[in-house]
């Protein structure tokens, strides 16, 4: 076991920490075919119990004493306004915001002592995502020291390995979710172009949108239905081109992902949500989390090994600078969390999501984890809400071969620091390799290893 | 046994809304969430003509809409200039549903959901760290009426002004309680183990309506005043929230996402309360 930020995370090998603060320094060692098969060779080597990861990216803090981790013999101050309930599982107490998941707390467990050392949004949702801070932009847009880690879908789209035809390994919903300072830590950094996410957005008003570049404009203003037809007439004649020229080859890597997303018939469908029935998309909400999740399903069935569904394109909520809904609840938190846009749409989307795998019989190969970039702190501030807190935080894994109800590690009385089984996000990225039969030293070498073992009681 | 009223769909924008408000004229105003904003808007009472209700404002927030007693002034919660978390109470006159003079009425801090009394003299409001508020008509003579630990939400009046209705976690969990102006004979009126919220209070003044959520869905239920057994208005294994009166008490209006989006609905609870 070693330490970051003076609290120990669990390690067990012996892979030089160097190898780990140098990520990214092989750069250009990133995209050779010799490269891939031999990823793809180490990683077929060792049992999956997922086929896809499922990342559910809750940026700004989600308050963990208000949804996961009720603390009810607390002094007031600390353990908020809602009641804890009781779920499907002994183990494990949610607060009254969640009843839904409640009831289906045998589906997952949650760890409740994951930590890290920086309590900043953009350091904090890097080091989530990326599992160290080096490289990564503070909040306010200042840089750190050190070369930038490739987001956890990258490496897993690396090893994995992306071939033309085939969805691109990594789709995000959402754009790269920024603070006031932008976004950071949400990219493949020294992996290459071929290994960032495949963004698609959802929205109420235009519904799924394809990155700009994908989107023809060249006059087009007819109805959507126009549009579409006119979308998928220009990609027949794309795939033309591909099939009849050398185009492909000049593509750019970017471009190549998205050519496969796009001319590959059941790739396309992946993000067609009209083919779904109204039911089953008002089950989900009509939400933009509602409609993220049902797409995230859809994209686990074309076959795509690593979703991120970013709640919100900022940490921020409403009433912060330049938030669109992100769970940064310094102001209000009692009133914003249990309205509509928060935890209960967080509720009907998750369950809903979580009840539609298992009913397609893919939640078994589908390991979904929901988390943000930290927790909140434990006092409520003089202004009625909860700071930024890194010390410790709650994680949601579902499927994917991990045994639910269950509450892992624990927190202290107060929420405030790991009690039990303390937890960092490097572990985190461990556990997603280790649960796609991902074989993570085959990383060390291109100077992106992960110096952490996987949380294999998860799995127990 | 009476069957519960079907409630008929006012909206259909999807979007998240919140605390619909009925208007003298019968139209009703109310907060929609889309995006990096929360702005009001106003329909009739049809449902047609839906349109912004501020639109030369820029607030990020416009919240918690709340008549004055005469139907001449709107308060509600804004932060126009403001993204730094901080919110204030504006004022503005209303004449046929156009708003002038819009104005900061207590300045910006975390001052929110302002509610009228029924003569026009003082305002309910939510201060900073959600404790309740009292303040005279021009902002002045702020005063905490109670010292209540908790979160306080939502304050609405009496008609007879005897009484703050308001929902508060200072006994651990959220339920609705009454209290009077000078805080004296704190009350609670909900009879729910849930999470009991968003009250308001019939313009007859015997009926205060709330929302409730359990493990089994949530509702719309009116408990009396005077006290007594709440009754259950509406129903869903989804979420009906905001509950609010029509001025006649005709129709209680409400946010539901029984089909799917976040919706306005009526429905009319008259038959269920005649007893």
């Amino acid at each position: 076991m070693i330490e970051i930020g003076g609290r120990p995370f669990r390690n067990c090998q012996r892979v030089g920490r160097r190898a780990l603060l140098q990520a990214g320094g092989l750069a250009g060692l990133g995209l050779t075919l010799p490269d891939l098969l031999q990823a793809q060779a180490a990683s077929a080597a060792l049992p999956a119990s997922a086929k896809s990861v499922v990342l559910i990216w809750l940026f700004g803090g989600p308050s963990h004493i208000d949804l996961w981790d009720p603390k009810p013999d607390a002094p007031l101050e600390i353990r908020g306004a809602f009641r804890p309930i009781r779920t499907a599982s002994p183990d494990i107490q949610l607060t009254e915001l969640l009843p839904r998941l409640a009831r289906r707390a045998r589906d997952f467990s949650l760890i409740r002592s994951f930590h890290h050392e920086n309590s900043d949004h953009n350091v904090g949702g890097t080091i989530a995502l990326t599992g160290v801070p080096a490289g990564g932009k503070l909040g306010g847009g200042a840089p750190l020291p050190g070369t930038r880690r490739p987001t956890l879908g990258s490496l897993v789209a690396r090893l994995r390995g992306f071939h033309p035809g085939q969805p691109p390994p990594y789709t995000c919903l959402g754009k790269p979710a920024r603070v006031s300072g932008g976004a950071s830590g949400q990219d493949a950094a020294g992996l290459g172009a071929l290994y960032e996410a495949f963004r698609l957005e959802y929205s109420l008003e235009g519904g799924v949108a394809l990155p700009p570049e994908f989107t023809p404009s060249d006059g087009i203003s007819a109805s959507r239905l126009r549009e579409r037809e006119r979308l998928l007439t220009a990609v027949d004649r794309l795939e033309e081109r591909i099939q009849h020229s050398s185009e492909l080859l000049k593509a750019t890597q970017y471009h190549s992902q998205a050519f496969a997303m796009l001319t590959r018939a059941e790739a396309r469908r992946a993000f067609h949500l009209d083919s779904e029935s109204e039911a089953v998309r008002d089950r989900y909400g009509r939400t933009r989390f509602g409609q993220s999740c049902l797409l995230a399903r859809r994209m686990v069935e074309a076959g795509i090994p690593f979703v991120q569904v970013n709640w919100s394109d900022h940490g921020e909520d409403q009433q912060t600078s330049g938030g669109d809904g992100g769970w940064d609840h310094h102001y209000r938190l009692f009133e914003f969390i249990q309205d509509g846009g928060f935890a209960w749409n967080l509720d009907q989307g998750l369950s809903t999501f979580l009840d539609d795998l298992r009913e397609r019989g893919l939640l078994d190969s589908t390991l979904v984890i929901v988390m943000g970039e930290f927790g909140r702190t434990p006092k409520i501030n003089s202004v009625g809400g909860r700071d930024h807190w890194a010390d410790v935080y709650t994680v949601l894994f579902a499927g994917g071969g991990v045994v639910g109800g269950r509450a892992l590690g624990s927190s202290d009385e107060q929420g405030g620091y790991p009690a039990a089984m303390p937890v960092h996000p490097l572990n985190l990225h461990a556990t997603v390799l280790h649960a796609l039969g991902l074989d993570r030293t085959a990383l060390t070498p291109l100077g992106v290893g992960i110096d952490a073992d996987p949380i294999l009681e998860l799995f127990a | 046994m009476i069957a519960l009223p079907i409630p008929r769909k006012l909206t259909q924008t999807r979007h998240q809304k919140q605390t619909p408000v009925s208007c003298p004229g019968g139209e009703v105003i109310y907060a929609e969430i889309k995006g990096a904003h929360i702005r009001l808007r106003v329909i009739a009472a049809d449902g047609s003509g839906d349109r912004l209700l501020l639109p030369e404002r820029d607030d990020w927030i416009q919240q918690h809409p709340a008549w004055s007693p005469d139907g001449r002034r709107l308060a509600f919660t804004g932060n126009e200039g403001f993204r730094n978390g901080q919110i204030s109470v504006y004022i503005c006159e209303v004449d046929g549903l156009r708003c002038t003079g819009v104005r900061p009425l207590i300045t910006p801090g975390q001052n929110c959901w302002p509610a009228w009394s029924p003569d026009g003299k003082r305002l309910a409001y939510i201060g900073v760290s959600h404790q309740l508020m009292l303040a005279d008509a021009d902002g002045g003579n702020r005063r905490r009426p109670t010292s209540l630990a908790g979160i306080q939400f939502h304050p609405n009046w009496t008609p007879d002004g005897e009484w703050i209705v308001f929902a508060s976690s200072h006994a651990g969990y959220f339920q609705v309680y009454k209290i009077r102006p000078d805080g004296r004979e704190l009350t609670r009126l909900s009879r729910g183990d849930g999470y009991e919220s968003r009250p308001a209070v019939s313009p007859d003044g015997r009926w205060v309506a709330y929302s409730t959520r359990g493990l089994d869905g949530s509702g719309v239920v009116a408990a009396p005043i005077g006290g007594g057994e709440p009754i259950r208005i509406t129903a869903t294994d989804a979420l009906d929230d905001y509950p609010s009166w029509s001025r006649d008490g005709s129709r209680l209006h409400f946010v539901s996402t029984r089909d799917g989006g976040f919706e306005l609905y009526a429905v009319d609870p008259r038959e269920l309360l005649q007893r």
